[in-house]
């Protein structure tokens, strides 16, 4: 059931990569995942061409007008649909933000990056006035150092919990493995770990970001039935 | 999670209580969705596709000529007009009809 879009105007963010992590984990652990990959540059699909045998279903072809109706077909034949949204404020993304279940805002420890998360979270809160009802949110911190964080880092979570806005406490790390997804077109699982460094680590901060995920959803599909 | 690494039960079994939606889809959203959007930047990037009149029709299509009697014509092109039917829509009712055995 539930509708997860992951957007940030801001590109480079660790949008495609939160999105493939937490979609390819997700199926890995016998979820039916559906990825809608609504970037024009169709990053999830080029990643598909690449032959890994993930039971994810990608699907690509999607404009404005059929964004909602194909959010619509799949929710009601998959357990998860994850929508990757392109980097740029558009319609597009406006649109799945209204269907979605949760928005995952990726962001990088920067204030660059926080700018552009605060564009999502101020229209996830303006869409839920229009709509009448809760779009429940959440920041997940990406390429962010495994060991200690900075001090910038610090600086930003502090803002971010003074002003109310809800973060994951999973952060996609910065790690090899994330970035190779692209470069060998294949799930964390089927990377090479003679080739790549640091999978067996990619795969626990994988596993523990869906965990967190999946309980989140979890918690907010009782809160709705309720 | 590598292929030779058992998966954890608990996130399996935590996953399989999700389940998909068996409810109807919410209605479509309303337009000032769009609108408040676009206050936020967030506009349209495609040029608007026209929408298309006519339903593609999937079914193998052919043509006939028909010459009828101008009185039997005109019931039928009144009718056409009445109900704002294509021929082909029409042609369609009576088809339907004779399988019902309505005439
Ligand atoms: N956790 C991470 N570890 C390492 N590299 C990352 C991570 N997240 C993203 N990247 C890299 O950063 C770049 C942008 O990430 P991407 O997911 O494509 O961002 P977006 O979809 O928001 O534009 C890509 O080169 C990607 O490989
Ligand atoms: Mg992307």
């Amino acid at each position: 059931m539930p509708v997860i879009s992951v957007a940030n105007p801001k590109g480079g963010a660790g949008k495609s990569t939160t999105a493939l992590v937490l979609g390819t984990t997700l199926a890995h652990f016998g979820g039916t995942v559906s990825l809608i990959d609504c970037d024009p540059n169709r990053p999830i699909a080029a990643w598909a061409q690449g032959g890994s045998a993930t039971a994810m279903r990608v699907i690509s072809d999607v404009t404005e007008s059929t964004i909602v109706p194909t959010i619509d077909r799949e929710r009601g034949g998959r357990q998860f649909v994850v929508v990757d949204l392109e980097g740029t404020a558009s319609r597009m993304v406006s649109r799945a933000i209204t269907r979605s279940d949760l928005v995952l805002i990726p962001m990088q420890a920067s204030a660059v990056d926080a700018a552009q998360a605060a564009r999502a979270v101020d229209l996830v809160r303006e869409e839920e006035q229009v709509l009448n009802r809760e779009i429940p949110f959440r920041i997940v911190f990406t390429r962010t150092s495994s060991a200690i964080p900075t001090r910038n880092e610090k600086m930003i979570v502090e803002e971010l919990r003074a002003s109310g806005i809800p973060v994951l406490t999973t952060h996609l790390n910065e790690r090899a493995a994330f970035k190779s997804l692209f470069t060998y077109r294949v799930a964390l699982a089927e990377l090479d770990p003679i080739l790549v460094n640091g999978v067996p680590a990619a795969q626990e901060n994988a596993q523990r970001l869906s965990e967190e995920v999946v309980e989140l959803v979890a918690t907010l599909t009782k809160k709705a039935r309720a | 999670m590598s292929q030779d690494k058992k998966p954890s039960f608990g996130f399996g079994s935590k996953i399989a209580a999700i389940t998909p939606d068996i409810a109807p889809a919410p209605p479509a959203p309303p337009p000032e969705a769009d609108m408040v959007a676009e206050r936020h930047g967030f506009v349209a990037r495609e040029s608007e596709q026209l929408l298309k009149l006519r339903e593609p029709v999937n079914a193998a299509t052919a043509q006939i000529n028909v010459r009828a009697e101008v009185a039997d014509l005109n019931v039928f092109l009144a009718w056409c007009k009445a109900e704002r039917l294509s021929y082909r829509e029409a042609f369609k009712r009576i088809a339907v009809a004779i399988r019902k055995g309505a005439v």
